[in-house]
Order: C-alpha cells, then structure tokens, then sequence
C-alpha cells in the first residue's frame, strides 16, 4: 500500500466516525427534546356577531350588578376562564392583550361597571333653580 | 337664517375652534354666507384672529378692532344700547361685523363681556337681546344676508349664552373621549331644557371632538376608550330624549385627535381636518332641515 492509499483509507475511517458521532447526537437531542406540545390555538379574532352577543353578555350582567347582585354577577364572572374574559372585555370597548392576566380583565370590567354606574347616577341641577 | 350656538360647560373641549371651522365650511360653500359670533368673555377666537399678524386673512383685524371699539361698534356697546330704557337703537353695517373673506364674517369678543356677568343688566330683558340683533342683521342693507349664524359660547350659562340659547336653531356639543365630557353632557342636557323654557328647546346635536384612532393593525374605526365614550354619550342623548323629549342627535362625524388642532385658526385648516369638519357639517345641514 503506497502513502496516497494509507491517506484515502485514514479519510474514510474519519468519516465513519463522524457519521457515527453525529447518529448519536442526533438521537440524544431526540431523547432530550421536550413532548411536543400542541400549538397554542390562537383565539379566532370577533366576528360582528360575537361583538353584538357578547355586548349584550355584557349588559345584562351590569343590570345584575347594578341591581345589587354585585356576588353573583362576580361569580358569573370569575366562571369564564380568561380567554373568555377577554373576548367579554374586548367586544365591550375595554385595552386588553392577548396575556391578559384573569384578575386584570375582572378588575377592568369592574372599573366599567363602576363608571357607567357613576355616569346614570342622577345628579342633575335641581328644578326651579333657572335664571 | 339658521342660527347654531356651541356650548359645554367643560372648557377646552374644542368650541372654538369648531365653531370657526363650521363657520369656515359653511362660507367655502357656494352662495353661502357665515357670519360667527365670539361671545366668551375670555376671546379666545377673537385673540386667535388678532394675533394672526404676520397671516394675511387678518392683518388688517387690529386696526379695524380699535376702530369697532372707538365707535362703539362693538357686541358689548349693542347689549349695553338694548338695555338702555329707550328703544334698540344699533345701527349694523362692517364696524360691528369684520369681514375675514368674502362670505365669512365675524362679530370679534370684547373684554367689557365680563360686566355682563355682574348684576348691572336687566336679565329678564337681556334674554331677547341675541333675538333683537339678530333681527337688526337680517333687515341691515350694509351687510349680507347671513345664511348661517354661529356662536362661540362661554363654558358655562352666562347672561349672553342664555339669550342665544333662546333663540337659535341648534345646540352644538362638542365632547372629548373622556368620562368628564360624557358626565358634563348628561348634567348639560338636564339644565337645558330646565333653563330655557318657556322659550323652545332647539335641536341638540353633539360630535365627537379629539377622537382617536385604534392603535396597531385593528380594524376597529375608533380607539376603545373614544368608542366607549360614544356609545356613553348615546346612551345619555336616547335617555334626554326619551325622558325630557328633546330632539337629539350623536353625530356620526367625529373630528380626530390632531397635533396642532389649535393653530387651525391662524394657520388654516388642514386638508384632513378640512374634510373631517365638512362631513360633520352636511350632517349639521341635515339635522337643521329634519
């Protein structure tokens, strides 16, 4: 066997074991890899009906609230997981994001809650007091 | 004539400044005349004219404003001859009117409008003053004949704003997005009626003023709290309505929020806000004539 045959074949025996090597990290980052999760499923955005529906959601929970079943309109509330919270928020006019923590939503749509309260609250000039 | 007064008693909602633009689309309207009063107290139209010197619409204002003021030719000396015991002698023509452009005319603010505020007058008869002088400028042969009417008012219910109050064809409001303006309109629309009777209640009408757009890629046509706001500010004008029987309307114009809104006066109107202001006055047309 003359040098240039001794080189090609201490080539090959190098690629083997770079083959092998490579087979082998291949299957430890497939071992170490995570379950693959399913895609996070991204929430369809409002359609006009879903705004219409959840507007009206909306409004009769705040007669509820308004009627003095503050607990119960909370319950009912805090039952809707916070996707659903959200979309209840969005459609009604009120600056949510998508990762919007629960609690938030809820303390928004309270602060709603409260202001048309304060907005309906008579407080108009007494009769008889005109110029 | 058609007579609109802008009011709220929430200063810095943008009267003025709609008022004039009105008062200035109205006039770019072919064989229309506009003619606006200033009637607050604190000028702040008629300084927004004055101070324009180096624009040439009103370069001439200042001198023509001492001269209104040395004849007694201003809104002050009329209200101050109509109160007189004697009979209304104000004689109208282009010292009490000062021409901007062809067809849009203006009755400037005196600082003497304070006085007015005070117990010197006799309020009962101040009432039928705007009346009285309206109806001196419609039989005047040295001015036009005024198609439309405007006024600037004062953010509260003063002597003045009470008399056109009155008398005028409709009551413009312009509210901002904000819970205040929506709360203001609400106490507003409660004290109107109450304040003029026995005289009608004229038409109501109220816009939007400052709205923003939606951040973002949304598709929404106003931000949220702008949209809240409207729906709070319809909610209030289908209550009056209902409830007072009072002939209302929520614009569906808005005017957008704009960085130098307010040098509109003296600097022109941009071609946006331009447009944005003629939409909302074919709808001012339109209610007029329902």
């Amino acid at each position: 066997m003359n040098e240039l045959d001794e080189l090609r074949a201490s080539i090959l025996s190098l690629h083997e074991k770079m083959d092998r090597v490579l087979v082998r990290l291949d299957a430890l980052q497939t071992r170490n890899a995570s379950p693959s999760r399913p895609p996070k499923q991204k929430p369809s955005p409002l359609t006009q009906d879903d705004i219409t529906a959840l507007q009206a959601q909306f409004a009769r929970l705040y007669e509820r609230w308004i009627d003095g079943n503050e607990l119960e309109t909370q319950d009912a509330l805090e039952q809707l997981d916070a996707d659903q919270l959200r979309r209840l928020a969005d459609a009604n006019n009120l600056n949510v994001t998508s990762k919007m923590p629960k609690q938030k939503v809820l303390h928004l749509i309270g602060a709603r809650f409260r202001e048309k309260k304060q907005l309906h609250k008579p407080s108009g000039p007494r009769e008889n007091h005109g110029p | 004539m058609k007579t609109i007064a802008t009011i709220n008693f929430k200063g810095g909602v943008g009267k003025t400044t709609a008022t004039w633009a009105l008062g200035y689309v109205a006039a770019q309207q072919q064989q229309i005349e506009s003619l606006v009063f200033d009637l607050d107290a604190q000028m702040s139209l008629t300084q927004a004219i004055a101070l324009n010197e180096d624009g040439s619409p009103f370069k001439n204002f200042s001198d023509w404003y001492e001269r209104s003021i040395a004849r007694k030719k201003t809104i002050f000396d009329a209200l101050d001859e109509f109160t007189k015991p004697s009979t209304f002698n104000f004689g109208i023509n282009h010292d009490f009117i000062y021409r901007i452009s062809e067809r849009y005319h203006f009755v400037p603010s005196v600082e003497d409008l304070y006085w007015t505020e005070l117990e010197f007058f006799d309020r009962e008869k101040v009432k039928h003053f705007v009346q009285r002088l309206l109806e001196k400028v419609q039989n005047s042969k040295n001015v036009p004949n005024y198609d439309y009417v405007l006024f600037d008012c004062p953010p509260s219910f003063s002597l003045l704003s009470y008399s056109v109050l009155s008398c005028c064809n409709l009551v413009l409001i312009p509210i901002n997005p904000d819970f205040f303006a929506a709360k203001g309109l609400s106490l507003l629309l409660s004290s109107l009626r109450m304040r003029i009777e026995p005289f009608p209640v004229p038409r109501i009408g109220v816009f939007m003023n400052r709205a923003k757009k939606p951040g973002g890629s949304s598709l929404k046509r106003y931000s949220n709290e702008t949209q809240r706001y409207l729906d709070d500010a319809a909610e209030v004008l289908a209550h009056v309505a209902k409830d007072k029987g009072l002939k209302v309307k929520l614009f569906d114009t808005a005017i957008l929020d704009r960085v130098g809104m307010k040098r509109a006066i003296q600097e022109g109107l941009p071609g946006d806000f331009r447009s944005q202001f003629q939409a909302l006055w074919r709808e001012i047309q339109v209610f007029l004539q329902e």
